[in-house]
């Protein structure tokens, strides 16, 4: 546990400078959106606040292949190959501070959008709209968003591990490595996806109006989505032993 | 952890290609525990690649390797020491956090024994390693690899790019450090007229392939030579 929370401190440490670049960079747009609220209509408001979150999975898949792309540049790779860790537990350690990154820009985000729009297009609101209902689907949208952001951040790591087992072109590689693999991912868990209907779907409540507002409960499958997550670890893992055994400095 | 069998790497037929070039062409070495063993070679000799063979950090084509008896996984790499030629280091981390890096990663290192060396070599534990010279990088690997009491000790070009004034301040303290009981070290050096009379073996390494090897003592009595000169004459 302490040599992993070490390499957890050492990837947060090295993501840090970017991590406060990303929140200031928010932070500025939403402060912008913040001033104009007064002026610009509040839907467009509303709908520019969201604008930094369609960003983040680029951002992940991005933070995904520099994860292990700066390690061989800088020859760090000769202090990890080194190490007595499994190979999973060095890539859990850049998964989960990719994730707390993932996480702290998210939430961040998320209160901005809040605190600019609070006055305008959250209080104008229709009253059958209520507060918990608000922040129950902001709860359950996030999580959503963060588990499925984590995707890309998987694949591009994986692309970049298995482009080091060539000399040239390693950038081309990682491209078709990253598509073949989503395509891969996709089409199996799709074939798998079966296996797991036994599991209860997902309940989700959602407005409905039509003349007058009702509140409508649908069930989203969850079979495609475990077997999709399944997937993802799966990979998460081939490229973790792909480290440990195979790659080389 | 004593050491109890003759060897404490044996490598068998090991081949090595890099995009079509033989890096090694059938090494076969067993490399004595107890001992310091010197690994001499020209540039392009396959030292290094021999060196990261045994440290785990690269993947032979073929052969067998076997590190004190076992075939070499991620566990085993806690009894070895590497020191790599490049600065292999985080230029963000002081020396103080990358000793408290190495600290929680390797279960034999001796955070003591880590400070005691960083005052001998005259370091200041709170500089980062981007303001260090290539020496001063030097001796922080050295610093990392002689605080841990573990059985084997790979060196690639130690005293590469230090001044000859602390080459010899740190062969003494690498010798001061060993322990002929428990540790074995590998060493490869160009520097091989300052570090001969520490070698009781020696590998002479030429394009991949072993040119001669043998107690370092045998050697120089047979030959009525230095190790240096031998080299001379192997490498011609």
């Amino acid at each position: 546990m302490k040599s992993f929370l070490s390499l957890y401190k050492k990837e947060i440490r090295s993501m840090f400078f970017f991590m406060i670049v990303s929140i200031l960079i928010v932070l500025s747009w939403e402060l912008f959106l913040f001033y104009k609220s007064s002026v610009w209509p509040s839907g467009l408001v509303l709908g520019l606040s969201f604008l930094p979150v369609s960003f983040f999975p680029l951002i992940m898949l991005w933070q995904g292949y520099q994860s292990y792309r700066y390690e061989w540049k800088d020859d760090t790779i000769y202090m990890l190959l080194t190490l007595p860790s499994p190979g999973w537990k060095i890539s859990l350690a850049k998964l989960a501070a990719g994730f707390s990154y993932y996480l702290s820009v998210i939430l961040f985000t998320v209160f901005m959008i809040f605190l600019v729009n609070d006055k305008t297009f959250i209080s104008d609101l229709p009253s059958y709209i209520s507060r918990s209902y608000i922040y129950k689907s902001v709860f359950f949208g996030g999580l959503f968003y963060l588990v499925f952001g984590m995707i890309p951040y998987v694949l591009s790591q994986f692309s970049c591990l298995v482009s080091r087992f060539y000399s040239k072109f390693k950038g081309l590689i990682s491209i078709v490595v990253f598509i073949l693999t989503n395509y891969v991912i996709y089409r199996v868990a799709s074939l798998v996806a079966p296996i797991f209907n036994w599991v209860p779907n997902i309940p989700v409540t959602n407005i409905a109006v039509n003349g007058e507002a009702t509140f409508q409960t649908i069930h989203i499958n969850s079979a495609p989505i475990i077997s999709l997550v399944l997937m993802i670890i799966f990979i998460f893992y081939l490229g973790s032993l792909l480290l440990e055994k195979h790659l080389e400095v | 952890m004593e050491i109890t069998k003759n060897n404490v790497v044996e490598l068998k037929n090991i081949r090595k290609k890099y995009s079509g070039v033989e890096a090694l062409k059938g090494i076969n070495v067993d490399i004595p525990a107890g001992k310091i063993t010197g690994l001499i070679g020209p540039n392009g000799s396959g030292k290094s690649t021999m060196l990261k063979i045994i440290a785990g950090l690269t993947q032979a084509t073929g052969g067998k390797l076997e590190v004190f008896g076992k075939k070499l996984d991620y566990n085993l790499k806690d009894q070895i020491a590497f020191l790599p030629e490049i600065n292999h280091f985080y230029d963000w981390m002081t020396i103080a956090e990358i000793i408290n890096f190495t600290n929680t990663q390797f279960s034999n290192f001796d955070s003591e024994k880590a400070s005691d060396i960083t005052d001998f070599m005259n370091l200041n534990s709170e500089m980062k390693i981007k303001n260090l010279s290539k020496g001063m990088v030097g001796r922080v690997k050295l610093i990392l690899a002689m605080s841990r009491n573990v059985p084997l000790i790979i060196m690639d070009e130690p005293l590469a790019g230090i001044d000859p004034k602390s080459r010899a301040q740190i062969l003494e303290s690498l010798i001061n450090e060993y322990n002929a009981k428990t540790q074995s070290i590998i060493l490869s050096t160009h520097e091989v007229l300052e570090a001969e009379k520490f070698f009781d073996y020696a590998i002479f390494l030429e394009n991949g392939k072993i040119k001669l090897e043998g107690n370092a003592d045998d050697l120089r009595k047979e030959k009525n030579k230095s190790i240096q000169d031998i080299s001379k004459e192997v490498f011609i």
